[in-house]
């Protein structure tokens, strides 16, 4: 557990720093305000929609699949740290795992999932 | 320890608290990812380094960033949003009750044995000298084989339904093939003076 105490020590700096910069621009900073300062800046123009626009869903799809090949990875971390005590079965179960990604990871390439367009 | 227990999961409840408050969907996602943050350390404090790492480098790094894509597809309103809380609020209380239950199943009794009756006690093998890590790898591959091959599958189902949910494959793809560009011949290709 000892060896996580500089992040504690880092966190708790940057708490300070962060709290400590805001609060000093709020108290001490000099406040101006005046309609064009508070309107939305838009190279000049008036706004023509609303920041919130949808979305493509092809960037969920890219999502979704670094999540379950980040999963797969993940899954083998432990399984290459333990390799020598878990004999031959393991060995042959995170094979079995793998192929049967792979075969999702066949049908992603031979349906263009991955190619962007 | 126990205070950084305290001031950790004190954290945890404020932040997941602010989750579901928060008026605006992306402010509700960083709080979110803030609680992962505060999960990751309370698994830290009880020496579950690979899960802390795992929560870290999975939820926070691939899961919030898909929840900001959902975010950003649905069109967010915020007259609309509050428009379905009633209609939504008894299936909502549904998967409440369902998941208390299964909390209570898990801690109250031993319903949940393991598939072949072996009783694995990571935090003793964690003080004998084994890091956390390896204590997984130990059971994850051999005692618990079938959870194992599930969550492949499982991985697998996801995978194949979010392309054929989400992939259109009737747009021309912008990508050139290297086996086309081989095979093109000399003479079939404009030639610009």
């Amino acid at each position: 557990m000892i060896e996580y105490i500089p992040i504690l020590v880092f966190i708790v700096f940057a708490l300070i720093f962060s709290v400590g910069a805001f609060s000093l621009s709020i108290l001490v900073g000099k406040k101006a305000y005046y309609p064009e300062k508070m309107s939305t800046y838009e190279c000049g123009f008036e706004p023509f929609d609303e920041s919130r626009g949808k979305f493509e869903v092809k960037f969920y799809l890219v999502a979704i699949l670094f999540i379950i090949f980040d999963l797969e990875i993940i899954f083998l971390f432990p399984w290459a740290v333990a390799f020598y005590e878990i004999g031959l079965f393991g060995y042959l179960s995170m094979i079995f795992f793998l192929v049967v990604l792979t075969i999702g990871f066949v049908y992603e390439w031979l349906k263009g999932a991955l190619d962007w367009n | 320890m126990l205070f950084f227990f305290f001031v950790f999961s004190f954290i945890v409840i404020i932040s997941s608290l602010s989750v579901v408050f928060s008026s605006n969907p992306v402010h509700s996602v960083l709080f979110l990812i803030f609680t992962f943050f505060n999960t990751a350390v309370i698994f830290l404090l009880f020496n579950a380094e690979f899960l802390a790492m795992t929560l870290i480098i999975v939820y926070v790094g691939a899961v919030a960033v898909l929840f900001l894509f959902v975010v950003m597809m649905l069109n967010i309103n915020d007259s609309l949003m509050k428009e379905g809380f009633l209609k939504y609020f008894p299936f909502g209380l549904l998967l409440i009750c369902i998941f208390f239950g299964e909390l209570y199943m898990i801690f109250e009794s031993n319903v949940f044995i393991t598939p072949s009756d072996i009783r694995i006690s990571i935090s003793e093998l964690v003080d004998g000298g084994m890091d956390n890590t390896k204590s997984i790898g130990l059971f994850l591959y051999t005692d618990y084989f079938i959870v194992f091959q599930i969550s492949g599958f499982l991985l697998l189902l996801a995978m194949i339904g979010a392309i054929v949910l989400a992939h259109n494959e009737k747009i021309n793809t912008r990508y050139n093939s290297p086996i086309d560009q081989k095979i093109l011949n000399k003479k079939d290709v404009i030639k610009l003076n």
